[in-house]
């Protein structure tokens, strides 16, 4: 299920949010727990119990590492620990990277499997990580309550597409909330604000750059392929913070308070500043459980070359399993290490117009990477950008109109520029939020429900 | 009342009227489901009975999504102003460029306009249209050959989808038809359609069927195809419609927008008894039409719509079976006026109208066939769900 469902919108969240009538903490809990678990299954009937596993083995690896700890069996708590880690991530690799290295590995006569990926299944499975990373590391306590670990991996509001919670964030809210009506005023407007980027925004954009590679880069020149690299820039921005936005929105709703997972990253005037900027939850931790374990920079520099393009690897390898993902990755680390090592210093010189647009291009770049899997698309439009050739045979296709007036406002938003904007906390600036809010809500139902659109052409019912 | 006390009330009833909005839409759909969705000219999506194969594949979640879909509150309305302002969006740039180059080809939500008002599909590749043709012409030749005493007859129809209008390159559906089902030539016709000429003076401008003109020389080549003189229209075509949206338009959600005339020939056809899926009936309301007492117009309203099983009753004289698809709407009471008895079944419907699966053998032995007409466009001689069983 995802949060710009009618589904989600009509059924899921009102009857979520009846949730908080019960006060009493326990059985408040115990009714999201359900609930979450009723979200992940609605998409995934299957491999909710997969998840359930996987926390389960977590919960289990903690309890026996406490015990272990406790009669100074430090050896066997480590194996412990490094078995529960290989087996979470030996579930992420089998679901998500077997089917791509059987293919690979095709010549050797391998055949894939032909898994599906269970939706959500990187977010848990890292969330999950860094509970028993951060417990044997002694950085949180052992949970000892199965299902409350269960809630925190499966909360749906951050289960599907993040933001990564650590436990450590939520681990304290989990049995101590308080949820005023404020909160769940400010989260439901911090909701609509990532409903509205969804379906306002990435979805309308969207139609830019889908239109364009469809059409091929015979019936669209280079200019317009730029212009698909934009767009496609805006829709993942748009569709991944919206989303988050929501997550960050629903959880403050019930109760809970998530890190921000982006902090307008298109105003970035380098692409280090970039990466503090997006999916900060996907980077931090990627900091905290890779790079820093491996050495970070505090070791030789051929080590801390070596540890920069290893993490850049695997958060392009998080994002998929294809080469594509690798490229764009190690594309990252490259441009990281070259910043780092030579260019960073002649950049802190040049004006900030001149960083923007050095960034923005790089970044168009890497989405192109990002959005076209099929290598010889991707290099093909690539190609075709650093051409500037015109389309041989024009296409006409006003259905992109729409997507590209919404790229003006979309423009805006991507700066901080309503973040100015400050009402207060009056009622006079309630009113005025909860008005544009609900007006907001209306239009994002409106773009919602009309996605379902389905005449029937014939005459006859 | 302090200020921060006014801040919750405020904050309270936000939260409260949109959870009681959206339970409202839940309530609906569970308690008081619309049974039909007007603006989407079909029956309304409702809540689907849970069972559990239903949820493992999810189709009981795709269920409850379409009927929140249908049910939510003011659901119709939001669909409507989107499609109007979407659409009127769309329609300006189109306009623009329209007027500024009038033979340049538009694309538009995946159709193709032409001549700033011709609204088309795109045409279909050999690729797709390969392997479901060679299954059904296998299919049609083993039936063709299993009643030698049965006299077939094939009317193909070509469309925009048969044609790449900027190249000329055609799909051949007819020729391959031709080829490989056992008719001589004499029993195959086409109607075709070689250029942008014949689709704009043949086909609706907003439709995907043929207009007064096509389906009249349709008629008259199914005609000369079944060895009958056919009928001359009484006068000219007379406008019923000065501003009618077909079929495409309502796809787009944008009938206000795109509207042509809707013209149809008077004719002179006999009295028949009609029977619409085993019931006493009407086909069409033509006869209302002309007669200015009919106002819902569409292709379907005023030549009769797509039905399991409908005969036409003209007394003595050979009968027809017409195995066909929408296009034959138009002509088919144009061709019942020549025989006997006439049947036209649409093998789309037949089996959920008449409680029962259609067997050619068994319905040209109880009902007396002489002939069979198979006619309809590349969708007909493609798609599985016209499959002919014997």
């Amino acid at each position: 299920m995802v949060f710009s469902s009618q589904t989600f919108l009509f059924a899921f969240l009102p009857l979520a949010l009846l949730c908080l009538l019960i006060k009493y903490r326990p059985v408040q809990n115990a009714l999201l727990l359900m609930a979450s678990l009723l979200f992940y299954a609605w998409g995934e009937p299957k491999n909710v119990v997969l998840m359930c596993l996987a926390a389960g083995l977590a919960w289990l690896g903690g309890i026996v590492e406490e015990k272990l700890a406790a009669r100074g069996k430090m050896k066997a708590r480590k194996a412990v620990y490094l078995f529960t880690v290989i087996v979470i991530l030996g579930n992420l690799f089998v679901f998500k990277y077997l089917n791509f290295f059987c293919e690979n590995l095709a010549f050797l006569g391998v055949s894939s499997p032909d898994i599906a990926l269970p939706i959500g299944i990187s977010f848990y499975t890292f969330q999950i990580l860094s509970y028993v990373i951060d417990l044997h590391n002694g950085k949180i306590s052992v949970q000892r309550n199965y299902f409350y670990l269960l809630m925190y991996v499966s909360f749906f509001p951050q289960l599907i597409a993040g933001p990564i919670v650590r436990y450590e964030t939520i681990e304290r809210e989990i049995l101590e909330r308080n949820t005023t009506v404020s909160d769940m005023a400010e989260g439901f407007r911090r909701f609509v604000v990532g409903l509205a980027k969804k379906l306002l925004l990435a979805n309308q954009v969207a139609l830019v750059a889908e239109t364009i590679y469809a059409g091929g880069t015979a019936a669209y020149g280079s200019g317009m392929y730029w212009l698909a690299a934009v767009a496609y820039a805006m829709q993942i921005y748009f569709d991944f913070s919206g989303y988050s936005d929501m997550a960050i929105g629903l959880g403050r709703m019930f109760g809970f308070h998530f890190l921000e997972n982006f902090n307008y990253p298109y105003i970035s005037l380098s692409v280090t500043d970039f990466w503090r900027r997006w999916h900060i939850s996907l980077s931090t931790w990627f900091r905290d459980y890779v790079y820093i374990p491996l050495g970070g920079n505090r070791t030789s520099k051929a080590k801390w070359l070596r540890n920069i393009l290893i993490v850049w690897a695997l958060t392009g390898f998080w994002h998929g399993a294809s080469w594509n993902f690798v490229l764009w990755g190690l594309y990252y680390g490259a441009l990281l290490l070259i910043e780092k090592l030579w260019l960073g210093k002649y950049l802190e010189k040049c004006p900030g117009v001149i960083r923007w647009l050095y960034c923005a291009v790089l970044v168009c770049i890497g989405w192109v990477m990002f959005n076209l899997t099929d290598f010889s698309k991707m290099l093909e439009a690539l190609g075709h950008m650093f051409a500037f050739r015109a389309a041989t045979v024009p296409q006409v296709d006003v259905s992109m109109v729409p997507g590209l007036l919404w790229m003006l406002p979309a423009a805006v938003a991507c700066t901080p520029i309503g973040k100015k904007v400050q009402l207060g906390d009056g009622p006079a600036a309630t009113a005025i939020k909860n008005g544009v809010c609900i007006v907001l809500f209306a239009i994002c139902l409106m773009f919602c429900i009309s996605a379902s659109f389905n005449p029937f052409i014939y005459f006859r019912f | 009342m302090t200020k921060k006390r006014i801040c919750a009330v405020l904050n309270a009833a936000m939260i409260l009227g949109v959870v009681l909005f959206l339970l409202l839409g839940l309530a609906r759909a569970i308690l008081r489901p619309k049974a039909v969705n007007d603006y989407e000219n079909r029956t309304a999506n409702q809540l689907p009975v849970f069972t559990l194969s239903g949820w493992l594949d999810g189709s009981f979640q795709q269920g409850v999504e379409d009927a929140l879909g249908d049910q939510a509150p003011f659901s119709v309305t939001m669909k409507k102003y989107y499609n109007d302002m979407d659409n009127s969006i769309k329609y300006k740039a189109f306009t623009m460029v329209s007027e500024a180059d009038p033979a340049q080809m538009v694309i538009y939500e995946g159709f193709r306009i032409y001549g700033g008002d011709h609204i088309a599909f795109a045409p279909q590749t050999w690729e797709e249209v390969e392997q479901p043709l060679q299954t059904r012409a296998q299919e049609l030749s083993s039936v063709i050959s299993a009643h030698p005493e049965t006299d077939f007859h094939l009317y193909y129809i070509e469309h925009e989808t048969d044609v790449v209008f900027e190249t000329g390159e055609k799909l051949g559906i007819y020729e391959y038809l031709q080829e490989n089902l056992p008719l001589s030539t004499d029993k195959m016709g086409c109607f075709e359609v070689n250029d942008l000429s014949d689709f704009h003076s043949r086909f609706y401008r907003t439709d995907h069927h043929w207009n007064w003109e096509g389906s009249y020389l349709g008629y008259q080549e199914a005609a000369k195809l079944l060895g009958v003189e056919p009928l001359v229209p009484t006068g000219e075509p007379v406008l019923m419609s000065s501003s009618f949206s077909g079929s495409k338009v309502q796809l787009l959600g944008s009938d206000n927008l795109f509207v042509e005339p809707f013209y149809a020939y008077p004719f002179s056809t006999p009295d028949m008894t009609v029977t619409v899926n085993g019931e006493p009936g009407t086909y069409g309301l033509q006869k209302e039409f002309f007669a200015g007492t009919a106002s819902y117009l569409t292709y379907g309203s005023f030549y009769g719509g797509d039905f399991g099983e409908v005969i036409f009753d003209n007394g003595e004289g050979e009968n027809l079976l017409i195995l066909g698809e929408s296009y034959d709407n138009a002509i088919v009471q144009l061709l019942a006026s020549h025989f006997g008895r006439t049947h036209s079944v649409d093998l789309r419907h037949y089996e959920t109208a008449m409680g029962q699966p259609f067997h050619l053998a068994r319905y040209i032995e109880e009902n007396d066939i002489d002939r069979v007409l198979l006619i309809g466009s590349n969708g007909f001689f493609t798609n599985e769900a016209f499959a002919l069983e014997d």
